[in-house]
């Protein structure tokens, strides 16, 4: 499946901003299943430095500064790619998850040393009974790991209600657990953190979803939202599956991954600061448009 | 000869007559079998000889000296914690020489090695590949942040600065007990402690050969200065401190000074051009090499800890184009965390292929599995402490809690075993202490400092010991215990002199100083010259008002109108201006001392005296050591009297003396050893613009609406404007109204007057540093001008000249307009050269949905 994703954010000011310095995680990172077929991230006003690596987790970052007056900015990336469909799996036939986690804490595990940053707290996740309770419905000894895993998806997908006014960006995972509401972020912040807690290997992926309009609708361009889920170790064969909480579902060609990380503080899309500014508005749109 | 003093039974004449150290414990000083140790002779007879009083009055001096240079934790006082001064004992901590070279030998290799474990970790990873240490150790840290990988070094090297913690155990053997691997605090503190005391005891200093500290410094400066990216001859070096509010304040400004180096705070630096510049009323300056005071996580808020005020937003990107270094590297603060310890034998086989020179003290970290066993079987006799060290968390003593503590300790232990590390408790060597009964064994811990130089590390010969009576206090932080020791390493050899000034040989290139102060010590400097004038009119004005109060002839009209000043100036409640003064005058009388003294009253005389030391306090760097005393010594005598006094005025009127002639010495001081640099301008234009302000005040206050016998009432005035001795050499008894105004307004040779603040004010304006605008005249070059032109033009027998409605309007006029003005010009000076930047914010960030 093939898209163009062009997302676009805007800041504006009420009052001059002198100097700003942003980092931004807007770039799809190439994969096993994504094919990037052109990218590029526009600025507006034009930077007066910008610069582009790989951080540590191979995510492609760009930061740049705009260093003179300004009142606004405009950020788009558009990028086209190409997604093939996830390999199929029988679940039922994935490695026992309590095996996994102990070939890692013995490290016979071949991929334990790469894995292992992920098994550990993050700054917006904290490993805790509570999670463990809750996951242990799931995972009971030794169930196959996907077959939990997925499991353990449908529930966040059932028991916890999305709502876009329960949580901000800043809710804490243990509270968006309390309260069983919220949006992608949380559900994948309180999955990755049940995984965690009872010692598997899990990831938070950022990108975007393909949405379908309704049968008799058209497809509204700049409606589609970028979004986050999950990938959930499952030993060295397989490796790392996506897994969507919010929409129940294992990732395939509506998925489009920007970048991972331990959880969302890794990988949002724009962080920086700026001097000046006085009352500041966003707005950001994300259209995913399917390709011929 | 010296041992029989020491060691026979003692006579009631000698120090160390009490002396008993304890059973178990080994004693720096004395040997149990052969009596005093050899390297301690020099100083045990020079001590004697000197005699109990006299060691006590040279301490006792000592004290009131580093009372008086205001060597604290914390220089000012941050939420209502009084800042505890440096408590120095009288008795050096002596080392000789031989063991000495042991130290420094094991802790050179201790300081490789942690060099080596950050470039493992950061790198290549092999000791985790090896399972030499456990992934907790990186990826467990709560300080941890993946954007400290792949940062480039200072030529590779991570630890420039490292400090060692050591304790002596029973057996005589030297044991580490913790490291410092972020921004080692207490080099400053050593070097203090040690001019203090070789003056305090200058001939024992002499004869014991001790090795001097300064070595060390030039190392570190020629360390800093090779690892700068460019300009190595010379490349700009910044002490990056966290601020006043931060406990090593004091050390940050005192290092700066010694070493040369720029202070500067978070707000004094910028990110432009993927460069870090200094922010300076000259414009930005580029900086080359950071020398940080502060923790790593604080360094960059775009993309470390985003609450942090004290970082450098975009300081990451600029070390990865390595147009910058820091040291000590980020991230160095892995290998200060207790866990470390725990593998650090066999870290060291791995890594060196050599055993350690010097233990750590046993630790075991919980999360092993059989670690955990241990150490809660063995509970009571050991240390709990955390990890990672994360907050600075205190150890714990099992042994020593309640069975309910205790129980919830054990409880949190097994459920997060990872966080925890037990440690042996180690009794500590004593040492001679002085204490008020002659000199007492106790407890002692020494931190040692070592830089990296050349290829190696070079340890400060010396270092800050810490005393205490109990063993078990010294564990804690830099903080805890009773009292420091300066540390003495004997030398067997002559010592060299050696001095931090550049060699003779070598030619210093001549300069003038020039624009390169940074804006926020000029903003500080301007108020410190506000306050400290501000200070000196409130004291006059006040002195005025308690002499007319208990004066012969008492002038109600004339006190009248002094209140209404002083409520103007917010130094008094303005009731007393409404309310008839017959009846409020006794209270008025009770107040004024309350409200004089009154810290909470913004605009107290001490409250204003309280701002003036904060900021002499911040600005300590700039000012001289003579200067910072004079107002350090006011914030101490210029107390409330206390007892029967407290209401007596007159000796609120003596402190009022004292303090003007304390305020006039830090005048005097500013103007005769500053140089005439932008430093010294900003200083006189705060103190030139409050005092044009204050004597505006004070003449509308008094002579815009007259009272019917002005003569008192204008002596007053010439009293409060510290003028009548001129004025009586001009025109001797006669007192009237035009004449006062003329020397106090527009006579522009009279040092008291507005004209001549105003003269001076302008060509302060002139000399500043001007942008490309130059030609245009700026904003508070006009606003001066033209009430200097308002100030000429008047012609004083108009002001003067009273009209039928009772009043002076032209006077009104003229001073309506100071008043209205003399902010406005303060303000225009703050946002011209002093405001370079606002507080930085965050994007608000988002998710999708």
């Amino acid at each position: 499946m093939r898209y163009k994703v062009t997302h676009t954010t805007k800041y504006g000011y009420s009052e001059p901003v002198g100097v700003c310095h942003n980092r931004v995680i807007l770039t799809p990172q190439a994969g096993p299943r994504l094919r990037v077929l052109s990218h590029r991230i526009v600025v507006r006003p034009t930077p007066q430095i910008t610069s582009r690596r790989n951080d540590f987790f191979g995510n492609s970052v760009q930061t740049f500064s705009i260093e003179e007056n300004h009142r606004q900015i405009t950020i788009t990336s558009t990028s086209r790619v190409e997604v093939d469909p996830a390999p199929t799996l029988e679940a039922a036939g994935t490695l026992p998850w309590n095996q996994i986690v102990k070939s890692l804490a013995d490290r016979t595990d071949p991929l334990w040393l790469e894995t292992c940053i992920y098994q550990f707290d993050s700054p917006r996740i904290s490993r805790e009974a509570s999670f463990v309770d809750y996951a242990n419905v799931s995972f009971t000894p030794n169930r196959p790991v996907l077959e939990a895993a997925m499991h353990l998806t449908s529930r966040i997908k059932k028991e916890f209600t999305y709502d876009t006014k329960a949580t901000t960006v800043n809710t804490s995972t243990d509270s968006a657990f309390a309260i069983k509401r919220g949006v992608c972020q949380d559900f994948a912040h309180v999955e990755i953190a049940c995984l965690r807690s009872i010692g598997l290997p899990a990831r938070y992926v950022s990108g975007y979803l393909r949405t379908t309009p309704p049968p008799d609708k058209p497809r509204l361009v700049g409606a589609d939202e970028s979004h986050a889920w999950v990938a959930v170790y499952c030993g060295p064969e397989i490796g790392w599956i996506d897994l969507d909480p919010t929409n129940d579902c294992l990732c395939s060609t509506d998925h489009v991954p920007v970048a991972i990380g331990r959880d969302y503080s890794d990988v949002a899309p724009i962080k920086g600061v700026f001097l000046g500014g006085g009352a500041h508005t966003l707005s950001v749109s994300v259209d995913v448009a399917p390709e011929e | 000869m010296t041992e029989s003093v020491s060691i026979s039974p003692p006579s009631p004449k000698t120090l160390l007559s009490g002396y008993q150290p304890l059973t178990g414990v080994y004693d720096e000083a004395f040997d149990p079998n052969s009596g005093l140790r050899p390297h301690w002779q020099t100083l045990i007879g020079e001590l004697n000889r000197l005699g109990p009083d006299e060691v006590h009055r040279r301490w006792h001096l000592a004290q009131k000296q580093i009372a008086n240079d205001g060597i604290t934790f914390n220089p000012y006082d941050m939420g209502g914690v009084a800042s505890r001064p440096w408590m120095l004992d009288a008795v050096p901590l002596v080392l000789p020489e031989l063991e000495w070279n042991g130290i420094t030998e094991s802790l050179g290799q201790r300081a490789r090695l942690f060099d080596l474990i950050l470039r493992d970790l950061y790198g290549p990873q092999n000791l985790l590949r090896e399972r030499i240490l456990p992934p907790d150790v990186l990826y467990g840290h709560p300080g941890f942040y993946p954007a400290y990988h792949g940062l480039p070094t200072p030529e590779g090297q991570y630890l420039t600065l490292y400090a060692a913690d050591l304790a002596r155990a029973p057996d005589g053997r030297w044991w580490v007990m913790g490291d410092r691997t972020r921004a080692p605090f207490g080099l400053g503190h050593s070097l203090e402690n040690r001019i203090t005391t070789s003056r305090m005891l200058p001939q024992a200093f002499r004869h014991c050969k001790i090795q001097r500290l300064a070595p060390f410094f030039v190392a570190m400066q020629e360390t800093l200065r090779d690892i700068a990216p460019r300009s190595r001859d010379n490349p700009r070096i910044v002490l990056w401190s966290k601020g006043p509010a931060s406990r090593a304040y004091f050390e940050d400004a005192y290092l700066a000074r010694y070493l040369g180096y720029t202070l500067a705070e978070g707000g004094d630096l910028a990110v432009r051009e993927n460069r870090v510049w200094l922010k300076t009323l000259g414009g930005l300056l580029p900086v080359e090499v950071l020398f940080r005071r502060l923790d790593e996580d604080d360094c960059d808020a775009v993309e470390l800890n985003p609450n942090s005020h004290t970082g450098v937003s975009g300081l990451l990107e600029v070390l990865r184009s390595s147009n910058v270094v820091i040291c000590n590297a980020l991230g160095t603060r892995l290998v200060e965390s207790p866990i470390v310890q725990a593998f650090l034998p066999s870290i060291s086989q791995f890594l060196l292929g050599e055993p350690l020179k010097m233990p750590s003290v046993a630790t075991w970290w919980c999360g092993q599995p059989e670690a955990l066993e241990y150490v809660l079987k063995n509970l009571d006799s050991l240390v709990i402490r955390n990890a990672f060290r994360h907050q600075n968390e205190p150890p714990l003593h099992p042994g020593q809690m309640s069975d309910q503590k205790r129980a919830e300790l054990v409880t949190r232990l097994r459920a997060r075993p990872e966080l925890f590390v037990g440690q042996e408790s180690v009794v500590r060597s004593t040492a001679p202490a002085m204490t008020d009964e002659g000199i007492a064994p106790w407890h002692v811990a020494l931190r040692s400092f070592l830089i990296h130089h050349d290829d190696g590390f070079v340890a400060l010969p010396g270092g800050l010991a810490r005393v205490s009576p109990e063993s078990d206090l010294l564990d804690f932080t830099m903080t805890s215990g009773e009292r420091s020791q300066d540390v003495w390493v004997c030398s067997e050899q002559p010592i060299e002199r050696v001095s931090l000034l550049a060699p003779p040989g070598e030619t210093v290139a001549l300069r003038r100083s020039g624009s390169d102060l940074p804006s926020r010590v000029a903003d500080n400097l301007f108020w410190l010259g506000r306050q400290v004038e501000r200070a000196e009119g409130n004291a006059r004005l006040l002195r005025t008002v308690l002499s007319t109060m208990t004066g012969e002839v008492q002038s109600t009209e004339v006190l009248q109108r002094l209140f209404r000043v002083l409520a103007e100036q917010g130094q008094l409640d303005p009731d007393f201006v409404v309310e008839g003064l017959r009846t409020s005058l006794p209270a008025v009388e009770e107040v004024l001392p309350e409200a004089i003294f009154d810290p909470t009253r913004s605009r107290s005389l001490r409250a204003t005296l309280n701002e003036a030391a904060r900021l002499v306090s911040i600005v300590r760097d700039r000012v001289s050591v003579d200067a910072w005393r004079v107002i350090h010594r006011i914030d101490e005598d210029f107390q409330k009297p206390t007892g029967r006094a407290a209401t007596d005025t007159s000796d609120v009127q003596n402190l009022l003396d004292q303090l003007l002639t304390e305020l006039l010495a830090f005048a005097g001081l500013a103007q005769e050893s500053m140089t005439r640099g932008q430093g010294w301008r900003f200083l006189d234009l705060g103190r030139r613009i409050e005092r044009a302000w204050q004597t505006s005040v004070l003449l509308r206050g008094t002579l815009a609406f007259p009272i019917e016998e002005e003569q008192p009432m204008l002596e007053t005035v010439l009293q409060t404007a510290d003028s009548i001795m001129t004025y009586r050499t001009r025109y001797l008894a006669t007192m009237q109204t035009a004449p006062v105004l003329d020397l106090l307004l527009v006579d522009e040779t009279n040092p008291r007057s507005i004209g001549y603040q105003l003269q001076v004010i302008e060509s302060h304006l002139e000399e500043l540093p001007r942008g490309e605008h130059a030609a245009v005249i700026s904003p508070e070059q006009r606003i001066a001008l033209s009430l200097r032109n308002a100030v000429r033009l008047a012609v004083v027998t108009d002001l003067a000249r009273v009209e039928a409605s009772g009043n002076r309007p032209a006077l009104e006029r003229l001073l309506k307009q100071m008043d209205d003005r003399f902010p406005k010009l303060s303000d225009a000076v703050s946002s011209r050269f002093l405001i370079h930047a606002g507080l930085s914010r965050h994007y608000g960030s988002f998710s999708g949905e």
